[in-house]
């Protein structure tokens, strides 16, 4: 048992000897490691060789000269670099409230309980056939010129008998996310996601003529 | 919390108030230090230079975020652990990052030989460098800022593992410097690590 303890208590103090050596123990620490490399010759022979190692490694440091050009560059970068933090500041505050708290969540586990509904009901909402207030990329048709873009719209003549749910579902198959707008003269207007390929918008058009209630369908910016 | 107790603090409350006079002397300060600590992990002089500087950016960009955990210079000395660690990974297959021995004793940084350095010295330091050289990162690390006076808690922080991880570290490092030796006289190591 004793054997057993002084085994134990050397393993401790032998891994200890390192910085024994380099002298950052704190003075209790390093008491009772002086006091075991007393009576221990396999530590005494580890701190000699330990000091040899350090004098090795340490020896041959030189000051170093600061390359003041390298310097003056990095603060010249650091000028510019602040010009830009000003106008990046509110855009990157949204995202770095958001990065604070799903850091938040994984420190707090529970915190999931309350969110994991709030993310369900996000995800299904976001997967569902946004039709008529969901939140696909649209943009208006002004915007679609601003930018050089062009929103995809079709203008249908339809029949009294329009089943508008039973249209936005054979064509939302095609393209997900499209909206269709009743206008005054009883025309409606159909419109497209943005990102929707000429074959998807061909393939709705050829559906759309070929459904009963609608009478004709021109694409309004060709 | 060492605040009362650390020398750079003042200093570097000044850079986190964004005083670009204060950053100046901050690395100045700290430039020597963090140059001495990559050299050995990265050995081209071009390639230290640069990730010093990007340090010190970091230090600039991230100086908000120091919470006063650790000593600035462990925090400082931690990202320099990093951003060396993925230069290293990054350029090991270049040219000279891999053949320590064959740089051992005109490390850029390191002082040059005058005449009353004994040949064993000489012998010595090389043996260390090759024996370095077969550690692997992380080992090496710990080794480094060990023989640089950090303090076994520091280097945990700089690190980011457990303090007893880092005396494990440091117990496999030496015990694996002990077989590049070998019967080596300069080390000797006779105890061969047993305990």
């Amino acid at each position: 048992m004793t054997s057993r303890l002084l085994g134990s208590s050397h393993k401790e103090q032998f891994l200890n000897l390192p910085w024994y050596v380099n002298g950052t123990l704190s003075p209790d620490l390093r008491e009772q490691v002086r006091a075991h490399i007393e009576q221990c010759p396999v530590c005494q022979e580890e701190v000699a060789s330990l000091k040899r190692t350090q004098a090795a490694m340490t020896r041959n440091l030189d000051p170093v000269e600061i390359d003041e050009a390298r310097l003056e560059h990095l603060m010249a970068h650091i000028d510019q670099s602040d010009g830009k933090a000003v106008k990046r500041e509110k855009s990157t505050f949204f995202f770095g409230t958001l990065q604070s708290f799903i850091a938040s969540l994984f420190s707090h586990r529970l915190a999931w309980v309350a969110v994991a509904p709030v993310v369900l009901v996000a995800v299904l909402l976001s997967s569902s056939p946004m039709i008529e207030n969901g939140t696909a990329p649209y943009k208006t048709l002004s915007s679609g010129e601003q930018t050089g873009e062009q929103t995809i719209r079709l203008n249908l003549t339809v029949g009294e008998t329009l089943n508008r749910e039973e249209i936005l579902q054979s064509v939302t198959a095609v393209v997900p996310g499209i909206m269709l707008t009743p206008e005054a003269n009883g025309r409606h207007v159909m419109t497209l996601p943005d990102d929707a390929s000429p074959e998807q918008v061909i393939r709705v058009m050829d559906k759309l003529r070929l459904h009963p209630s609608v009478h004709d369908v021109q694409r309004v910016n060709e | 919390m060492e605040s009362h107790m650390d020398p750079d603090l003042a200093l570097f409350e000044r850079v986190v108030q964004q005083d670009k006079a204060a950053f100046r002397a901050l690395y100045r300060k700290f430039y020597q230090p963090l140059f001495h600590f990559l050299i050995r992990m990265l050995q081209r002089q071009d390639i230290v230079e640069e990730v010093v500087d990007d340090v010190m950016l970091t230090v600039w960009n991230k100086a908000g975020d120091f919470r006063g955990r650790s000593k600035v210079s462990t925090w400082i000395i931690g990202i320099a652990y990093r951003k060396g660690l993925k230069s290293y990974n990054k350029n090991r297959r270049e040219p000279g990052m891999d053949d320590l021995a064959q740089h051992a004793g005109r490390i850029p940084g390191a002082a040059d030989q005058s005449p009353d350095h004994s040949l064993e010295q000489q012998q010595l330091a090389e043996q260390v460098q090759s024996g370095l050289e077969t550690l692997n990162g992380n080992h090496r690390c710990v080794m480094e800022l060990t023989m640089l006076g950090y303090s076994c808690a520091e280097i945990a922080d700089i690190v980011g593992c457990p303090v007893n991880t880092v005396k494990t570290r440091m117990f496999h490092a030496r015990r694996q410097l002990k077989d590049h030796f070998g019967q080596s006289e300069s080390l000797n190591p006779q105890a061969g690590g047993e305990v």
